[in-house]
């Protein structure tokens, strides 16, 4: 079997899967949800005939099983359990192992198979009277086909060319009726178009030519099958594209961008009217192609989030915690690639929230809490990026704990906790290899914490904060940009360099005189509405040359954390939308560098970290 | 085969001759303009920017810890780990072949071995450790 077949069934049977396992959690919650027992039917329906057709012969079983299952479910011959529930559990586990090419033990699949014939024997001997009438029943109204015949717009005779289509229908003894009705038409009360009902015919285009062959008739075509089928039916119309590809074509893009800027520039110092007129409707085309490619690496959150619920259920059951999980705007959208380098770090929080956030029902009911805990994921759109926020109503952080944690890793001196702000506490769990909770556990695991998270944000441009109260809960707030590979960001120099700093992290800019530059306790800072704001030289973190005594500065204020830093610069070259190429190899890692990119010009350009740099002017 | 086996593209540092097996070469460029890389260590001279790619150049200079007399002129583009990197050497010599020369070799950090060749002596460099190793 051809491997891209085998990537297409992979990757469509796990969506499938995905979708089957929440509708089983859905029909957990409620177990009257005929949408959720309609919707694990027709997933399983689909799995096996994918299966079937790969030569997939365990998975063509388990699906056709579970089918069968559903299928009592859905004609009420069969009453949801919580076992029921637990066994569906299982046999999508056993089916997305299959998926995954993970090998199942036969004769566990045999007992599993076995469960279900008993269930199904059972079953049957009881109602199959009943069943055989009720299938007929449904396969004659499920058939039905509905025609839509659009009128050529300079109809004449409207009804009496309906009325024709109509009483061939009648001769063929297949009419049902019409919408509008049949009075309706006759009286020309409808507009171009009027919908046909008619019953199930084994060859429906010779119909529809006959149909065609009446005068005055633009089009007939069968309508699609009721919509009901939508949220698991995957569109004909959509193809699945590799990321892979979607990458090449952005970066192909990517070089298209800076090699524009580069003709641009040529074509203004040559000042050549034609050559710049022709550039700009060129570079018209190139941004909407541009635009495209990004809006087709958008995907909706809920694609990854949709996988939580069921990692919820069973964490809160294994740690014996009640958690009522809800996940909120998952339609937002989000760049593929930002959205899977976030799936694990997200599962981290969630994870946390559970094993360290929620308290046992005993503990709750004794804060005279509800025993149900509550965590919370929400996708919300803001400027600039998006905001992913993870709260839960549970112990909240202990202030304590982290403050002496950070004092034996010598992070902060006795001294300097006294003076922190709660919130400067919080962020202390951002450094690496911090970690509260002593004991070990399965779920949390050793050494990655909370910084691994704050790692991953730094990595694609995004930041992170921290609230929480004691008794109350804790809320993580993710800021992410939309898309990862072309920013918008100011060009800025010192000396000969040229940096870059990504507008997501800029408030305003400021022109400063020297003598408006004081020194508080060894740190430079200056006052800005009544504000002290302490001052970053970005040429002394990047050990660049310049002339420090000039007259006056620049100074890009940043926000991070929510404290504002000025960060001074010689001066602005301009404002530009850069290509961001991450640090790999030697370059990665780099203390205040977060990626590089090409200028018009045609020299190489590093991008700044600004969290990094703030860091690293605290700690120098 | 054998004799594309042991072609080496040699080299010069400040007066002395080196050598880097043919295989792993990719290009050789005349020395291009750089950008600093602020906060790296010292060996990492700079990127430019190759055909759109940004690529990191490497001092053989600092790497082998030899002092920088003469201005690099050329740079050689080789690739680890699919990541291209370009070496900083003074002048490019040419290519020998060494079917009949006996590599002298060592397994010791930066340095495969030495090549006597009409009365030369030629360092053979190790390209994966001087990437890989500090």
């Amino acid at each position: 079997m051809n491997s891209n077949y085998e990537e297409l069934f992979i990757s469509e049977a796990e969506d499938y899967l995905e979708q089957i396992s929440n509708s089983i959690l859905k029909l957990e919650k409620d177990m009257n949800d005929t949408e959720a027992i309609n919707s694990i039917f027709r997933g399983m329906h689909t799995l096996k005939g994918m299966a079937a057709s790969m030569g997939y012969s365990s998975i063509t079983k388990i699906s056709h099983a579970m089918e069968d299952i559903m299928d009592l479910i859905r004609n009420s011959k069969l009453n949801i359990t919580v076992d029921l529930i637990d066994l569906l559990l299982k046999g999508t586990d056993y089916l997305t192992s299959l998926v995954n090419k993970r090998e199942i033990d036969e004769n566990i699949i045999k007992s599993f198979l076995k469960v279900i014939e008993s269930i199904k024997t059972g079953v049957e001997t009881s109602k199959k009277i009943i069943e055989t009438e009720k299938v007929e029943e449904k396969k004659e109204n499920e058939k039905n086909i509905t025609l839509k015949v659009i009128f050529a717009d300079d109809v004449v005779l409207k009804s009496a060319r309906a009325y024709v289509v109509i009483k061939s229908l009648q001769d063929k003894n297949i009419f049902i009726n019409t919408e509008p009705d049949f009075d309706s038409i006759m009286k020309e009360k409808f507009g171009n178009e009027i919908n046909i009902n008619i019953k199930n015919v084994k060859e429906i285009a010779p119909l529809i030519d006959d149909i065609k062959s009446i005068p005055e008739i633009k089009d007939v075509v069968v309508k699609d099958e009721a919509k009901s089928d939508n949220d698991v039916v995957i569109e004909k119309k959509d193809i699945k594209v590799s990321l892979e590809r979607l990458d090449n074509l952005q970066n192909y893009i990517a070089e298209l961008v800076i090699e524009r800027g580069r003709l641009q520039q040529i074509a203004y110092s040559i000042q050549n009217e034609d050559l710049i007129n022709s550039l700009n409707s060129a570079s018209k085309t190139i941004s909407a192609i541009q635009d495209e490619i990004m809006k087709i690496r958008m995907v909706p959150v809920g694609q990854v989030f949709d996988r939580y619920p069921r990692f919820m259920r069973d964490l809160s059951n294994r740690l014996n915690k009640k958690i009522k999980f809800e996940i909120k705007g998952s339609d937002i959208e989000l760049d593929r690639a930002i959205l899977n380098a976030l799936a694990d770090p997200l599962l981290h929080l969630l994870k946390n929230a559970v094993d360290h956030g929620i308290e046992t029902p005993d503990e709750r009911i004794k804060n005279k809490k509800s025993p149900e805990g509550y965590i919370l994921l929400e996708t919300k759109r803001v400027k600039n990026g998006v905001l992913i926020i993870v709260s839960d109503d549970g112990k909240g952080l202990d202030k304590n704990k982290i403050i002496s944690k950070a004092i034996s890793l010598n992070l902060i001196s006795e001294d300097e906790s006294t003076r922190m702000s709660d919130h400067e506490v919080f962020s202390l769990i951002l450094n690496s290899g911090f970690s509260t909770k002593e004991e070990v556990t399965d779920i949390s695991g050793r050494g990655v914490g909370v910084d691994a998270v704050y790692n991953v944000l730094k990595h694609i441009g995004g930041t992170l904060e921290i609230s929480s109260q004691t008794g109350r809960g804790t809320t993580f707030i993710l800021k992410v940009p939309l898309t990862l590979a072309i920013i918008k960001a100011l060009l800025v120099n010192v000396g000969s360099e040229v940096y870059i700093i990504p507008l997501t992290h800029i408030v305003e800019t400021i022109r400063i005189n020297m003598d408006e530059i004081y020194t508080i306790m060894g740190k430079e800072v200056f006052i800005l509405r009544e504000g002290i704001v302490p001052l970053i030289r970005l040429a002394d973190i990047f050990k660049s040359e310049y002339n420090r005594e000039k007259e006056n500065f620049q100074i890009v204020l940043v926000e991070v954390d929510e404290s504002l830093y000025g960060i001074l610069v010689e001066n602005f070259v301009e404002q530009s939308e850069v290509v961001v190429k991450p640090l790999k190899g030697m370059l990665a890692g780099i203390p205040g560098l977060a990626g590089v990119t090409i200028l018009n010009n045609g020299m190489p350009s590093f991008i700044v970290d600004v969290p990094g740099i703030v860091t690293i002017s605290k700690v120098g | 085969m054998k004799n594309e086996n042991k072609q080496f593209i040699t080299f010069k540092i400040e007066e002395k001759f080196y050598g880097i097996h043919i295989s792993d070469i990719i290009d050789i460029y005349e020395k291009l303009p750089a950008v600093r890389i602020p906060n790296a260590e010292n060996f990492l001279y700079g990127v430019i920017n190759l055909r759109g790619e940004v690529v990191v150049l490497v001092s053989l200079k600092e790497k082998l810890r030899i002092n920088k007399k003469v201005e690099e002129n050329y740079i050689i583009i080789c690739e680890n780990n699919k990541e291209k990197y370009g070496f900083l050497v003074d002048s490019i010599e040419g290519i020998i072949n060494v079917e009949s020369v006996n590599m002298e070799e060592i397994e010791e950090g930066y340095i495969k071995g030495f090549i006597q060749k009409d009365g030369r002596e030629i360092i053979i460099i190790d390209v994966k450790n001087i990437l890989n190793k500090n």
